[in-house]
């Protein structure tokens, strides 16, 4: 690469904290310069002439830098969803009842401003999507699957599941990395929901975590089902601070 | 950003081009997805050589855009073989560019009501 040209990405760059913005910046002005030179060259202009005619044209890189550097470094608020997905009832425990009221809880803690589209599957495009309420059936994992394989990354850009056995996130998570295009939606699995997992629920995690995924959204499992004011409020009450400190690492 | 006049090269005012700056590029996008260079020329084409955008200018716009998830990226080889970074309006783009249309039509049309008195 031309040395001046070298320089001159590196100071319109220097700004931008994260390595893999600065370089991605540098290779699109790099383009654009390159692009320049090759026509100015075609028009008969010399090469070195041409390269200080595009990078002079290009303005002070100092500018630039300061411009790119408040647009990238800038700290956004973090867009969330969360959506009740209802489960069927399916006996004892009226998981329905408790998943509806545990939505409806983190939507009031978490400043979620979508308190009338708990259960609702349409949303508007939001960072992080918080699913409640999933169960172990197989028709709900099926369902939920296709929800997930539906989304894309302008509408989430990551999906945290509060769910009641640990077992049906993991089938929903492995069932849609097996069939969407894992690069569109960053979704993983955290450590630690492994408290209450069984051997085989730990080989399922072992398994989605083969896929290639990022490494940012979290399952949380509710070692028992929530039943408002009955014994459950330490699970709920740890639920909601590991998802606020979640958000918060996000911002 | 700068318009010529009868060849001649003028500055608009930074307030004007700041707040129609992002309008012009969601504007562009809408019609088709495109690079940094080629939204310039696009532009430069457009309005007949009247706005000249700087490469300044443009590129944290663009950033500001996808950054806020009102533009989409991605990369493809181009001819002399360097990546080409390529712009696409999302959805919510779409939405705020009609905001912006309507703002841009509300504000101009008032704006030509009292210079015009």
């Amino acid at each position: 690469m031309n040395k001046e040209l070298e320089n001159y990405l590196s100071q319109a760059t220097a700004q931008i904290s994260d390595p893999e913005e600065a370089r991605l910046a540098k290779m699109e002005l790099e383009d654009h310069i390159m692009t320049k030179v090759e026509i100015m060259c075609l028009g008969g202009t010399s090469e070195e002439a041409a390269y200080q005619k595009a990078i002079s044209e290009m303005g002070s890189a100092k500018t630039l830098a300061a411009s790119l550097g408040f647009v990238h470094n800038r700290k956004y608020p973090i867009r969330c969803h969360i959506l009740y997905y209802a489960p069927k009832h399916t006996g004892l425990f009226h998981p329905e009842n408790a998943c509806r009221q545990l939505a409806h809880d983190l939507s009031e803690k978490l400043d979620c401003p979508c308190h009338n589209c708990l259960d609702q599957p349409a949303f508007h495009a939001v960072d992080i999507l918080i699913i409640v309420g999933l169960n172990h059936h197989r028709s709900t994992s099926l369902h939920m699957h296709k929800f997930i394989k539906s989304l894309t990354k302008e509408q989430v850009h990551q999906i945290i599941f509060v769910t009641l056995p640990l077992k049906t996130a993991c089938s929903i998570l492995i069932l849609s990395y097996n069939c969407i295009n894992t690069q569109t939606i960053n979704t993983s699995i955290a450590s630690d929901s492994m408290s209450v997992g069984s051997i085989s629920q730990t080989l399922l995690i072992k398994q989605a975590q083969r896929q290639d995924i990022g490494t940012i959204g979290e399952i949380f499992c509710l070692r028992h089902f929530y039943m408002p004011g009955f014994v459950f409020s330490s699970e709920r009450e740890r639920t909601l601070n590991s998802l606020k400190r979640i958000l918060r690492n996000c911002t | 950003m700068y318009f010529f006049q009868k060849g001649v090269k003028l500055k608009i005012r930074k307030e004007l081009a700041k707040g129609s700056a992002s309008l012009l590029v969601l504007s562009l996008l809408a019609q088709e997805d495109m690079y940094g260079y080629q939204i310039i020329k696009e532009l430069e084409t457009k309005s007949k050589e009247i706005f000249c955008m700087k490469e300044g200018t443009l590129y944290p716009i663009l950033h500001a855009l996808e950054k806020d998830g009102f533009l989409s990226s991605y990369w493809e080889n181009s001819h002399n073989a360097h990546k080409r970074k390529y712009y696409k309006i999302t959805e919510n783009g779409r939405k705020e560019l009609q905001e912006q249309k309507q703002e841009w039509n509300l504000f101009s049309t008032a704006v030509n009501q009292v210079v015009k008195i």
